[in-house]
């Protein structure tokens, strides 16, 4: 979707008669260079504007993706970023014109952050049937919800017990900003769940923030040590992800800073990057072993999880759950990501709801669903969200993006050029210096109460005392599309 | 010098390792007999001890341990002393693939020859194989070395980024990213410092090819 950028310029010089005034978030304050220093064109992750004498302009308007950072960050509120219509000559969109003329000048793929951004069946198509007289509702104000949740407890001594089912998904310290990684454990421990490392290894900070804490094992083993596994409270096998399926993650050098490289063990400024597919995981006799190998170096005492991006889900769930594993993630193809190319984010993988509906029949149909704890990820933004992916068969979901979101992320979709002006996606310290950690994190656990608050709401309003206890039969679908993916009934008369 | 013996006859490998890490703090040395070729034994254990298995072991063995000197009398299944973070692990015998795997530091040994991608992913330490090495030895290395005393399969050294790996004997051919680099004095004197401590005898160190990256980015940004 093309925006429309507009700067008042009357409202921009409102202050002292010159464009802006970094009061609002200035790192250095110097009054010698005050005058040229503007809010807009300095923090806008896309070159939307140039600097024409002595005045910001918005003149790349086709490189505006809409994150509105600087609307946001304008101290004057002179400027205005509104969507237009799409212009399209038959198939033939403008972004698409800009992206052939881009592709075809540079040679290159587009490489950005986020994850699948099209129109495709998402939970917004499915609704949450109420109980009416045939079922009572039960009173949000009056009655409990219950919304504590038991996962991985088939093998492991020390499942997870936590207080939500709303846990944060992985991201890592190298993709994030130490103040990200904190603010996330922060927000875990004060809503009562549990957060991850993601691939690069665990903050010493963020391991004593974080009442609970998943360490992720991924392809490229980085920063993994007996002592990092031992720490965790459970052990996620990271295969693929929902953005990037297929893939491995590449954390470029330039992020790759001394602290960085002393978390991930290897050299400082050396590329990160993780192989597609481990390298002694290549069929299922493999996963099985490897599940076993982690538990035998973790002393079975904490939950082995095992994470997909959502493909072939029926054949990758029985074969994680045959091989032993405690917990099963499908990441869907709204999962996100901190780097990777558009192509793969918008054509490849399944939808999240299908997804789910496949990993919950999978389970049932090997007769382990009772014993192998199931977690959606990829595009959970809120409660209904949350309930419907636990109607679709889900034991709990992951939040990422709409985690960063709650500590001030704008899906600028620029992580991986580590000059996130939110200072959540970058090593630069006077943009980390941005991130309030402790006011953050305090959102993190706000957003997430909220979240499972609105869920319960959902529960109760279709009869259900407990949060896990909403199925398949309490959703109706609103699009054929949404009914035809995961099963459930039209709404009206009833019909798939 | 204490001593402390399991009989792994009977015991699963959850068992063996119970009561290796339960006796690791307390003892100087672990004797582990019959280890009957069982996975993941010695499965990260991170004491400064002894370890010796009197016979082969099955798959992992020895695999992320950080400390431990571990001698095993025999052969070793696949993947020995995957990502370890220090220590040492001696094989006696061959081992399978991936020997030394993702290591961070200290030193895997195997004694006779090993089968293919040997020190995948490794980001640092030392392997040195007595025999040949199979197949894509050195694959997406990050760093570290492998010695070899005899003849590498093909693609050695695909797609390294860092790294060095010495073939005394023939290399079939080079993986993408890797080039030969002529062997330095400096390269000889490491290699005599490193193979004696393991008592391997050669009498020309200059016999040694030197493989290295050929670039440090070569998927991109170069």
């Amino acid at each position: 979707m093309p925006y429309r950028v507009e700067r008042n310029p009357d409202l921009c010089k409102k202050n002292f008669g010159r464009p802006g005034c970094c009061w609002y978030l200035c790192d250095d304050r110097d009054e010698k260079i005050c005058g040229k220093c503007f809010s807009c064109f300095n923090n806008c992750p896309h070159g939307v504007y140039e600097i024409i004498q002595g005045d910001p302009y918005p003149l790349n308007q086709e490189k505006c993706v809409g994150c509105r950072i600087c609307l946001e960050m304008c101290p004057n509120r002179a400027i205005e970023v509104n969507a237009i219509p799409e212009d399209a000559r038959q198939g033939w969109g403008f972004p698409d014109i800009v992206e052939i003329v881009r592709q075809s000048q540079t040679a290159s793929y587009k490489l950005r952050s986020t994850g699948a951004l099209r129109k495709i069946p998402d939970f917004d198509d499915l609704v949450v049937i109420p109980a009416q007289v045939s079922r009572p509702p039960i009173d949000k104000y009056r009655e409990p919800c219950g919304t504590d949740v038991v996962l991985g407890d088939r093998y492991a001594e020390n499942p997870l017990k936590i207080d939500t089912p709303i846990m944060i998904g992985a991201m890592s310290f190298g993709a994030l900003s130490k103040e990200a990684k904190m603010a996330l454990a922060i927000g875990s421990s004060l809503a009562g769940t549990v957060t991850n490392t993601g691939e690069g290894g665990m903050l010493p900070e963020e391991r004593e923030l974080a009442d609970k804490l998943v360490a992720q094992y991924a392809s490229g083993r980085f920063g993994v040590s007996a002592d990092y596994l031992k720490k965790g409270d459970a052990i996620e096998i990271k295969i693929g992800q929902g953005a990037k399926s297929g893939m491995g993650g590449h954390l470029l050098g330039e992020k790759v800073t001394a602290e960085v490289s002393r978390i991930r063990n290897i050299p400082e400024g050396s590329d990160a990057l993780s192989p597609a597919r481990h390298m002694d995981i290549v069929g299922p006799e493999d996963l099985s072993m490897k599940i076993s190998q982690l538990r035998e170096i973790t002393d079975w005492k904490v939950p082995i999880m095992v994470k997909f991006a959502s493909g072939k889900v029926a054949s990758d769930v029985k074969i994680a759950a045959k091989g032993g594993a405690d917990i099963i993630v499908v990441d869907g193809m709204q999962g996100g990501t901190g780097a990777g190319p558009e192509v793969i984010m918008e054509h490849s993988g399944i939808p999240s709801l299908a997804s789910i509906v496949e990993a919950d029949l999978a389970l049932k149909e090997i007769g382990l669903r009772d014993q192998v704890s199931l977690v959606a990820a990829g595009g959970v933004r809120s409660g209904a969200d949350l309930a419907k992916a636990i109607a679709l068969g889900a034991d709990a979901v992951y939040i990422a993006t709409a985690a960063l979101i709650s500590i001030g992320c704008r899906v600028c979709q620029m992580c991986y050029t580590g000059s996130c002006r939110k200072g959540i996606a970058t090593q630069n310290l006077s943009l980390r210096h941005r991130l309030d950690y402790k006011e953050m994190g305090k959102n993190v656990a706000n957003y997430i109460n909220t979240m499972t608050d609105e869920a319960c709401m959902l529960v109760q309003q279709a009869g259900n005392t407990h949060i896990t206890k909403l199925e398949k039969e309490n959703l109706r679908a609103l699009t054929l599309e949404a009914s035809a993916l995961t099963g459930v009934p039209m709404a009206g008369v009833g019909r798939i | 010098m204490e001593v402390f013996e399991i009989d792994a006859e009977n015991l699963t490998p959850r068992e063996v390792n119970s009561q290796v890490k339960e006796a690791a703090p307390e003892y100087d040395k672990i004797i582990i007999r019959n280890p009957n070729a069982k996975h993941y034994l010695v499965a990260g254990v991170t004491e400064d001890v002894e370890i010796e298995l009197d016979g082969s072991v099955g798959y992992f063995g020895g695999c992320m341990c950080d400390g431990p000197k571990i001698k095993i009398n025999g052969n070793a299944g696949w993947f020995v002393g995957d990502n370890i973070t220090g220590g040492e692990i001696i094989v006696e015998g061959t081992a399978g693939d991936g020997a030394g795997q993702g290591i961070y530091d200290g030193t895997v040994v195997v004694r006779e020859s090993v089968g293919s991608r040997t020190g995948e992913i490794m980001k640092n330490g030392t392997i040195i194989i007595g025999g040949n090495s199979g197949f894509m030895t050195g694959i997406f290395m990050m760093g570290g070395r492998i010695i070899i005393l005899g003849d590498v399969g093909d693609d050695v050294a695909e797609s390294i980024i860092r790294g060095v790996i010495y073939v005394r004997g023939e290399i079939k051919s080079l993986g993408y990213n890797a080039k030969l680099e002529e062997l330095t004095f400096e390269d000889t004197l490491d290699l005599e410092e490193t193979l004696s401590e393991y008592d391997f005898d050669i009498d020309d160190y200059s016999e040694f090819k030197k493989i290295v990256p050929e670039s440090t980015r070569p998927f991109y940004g170069h």
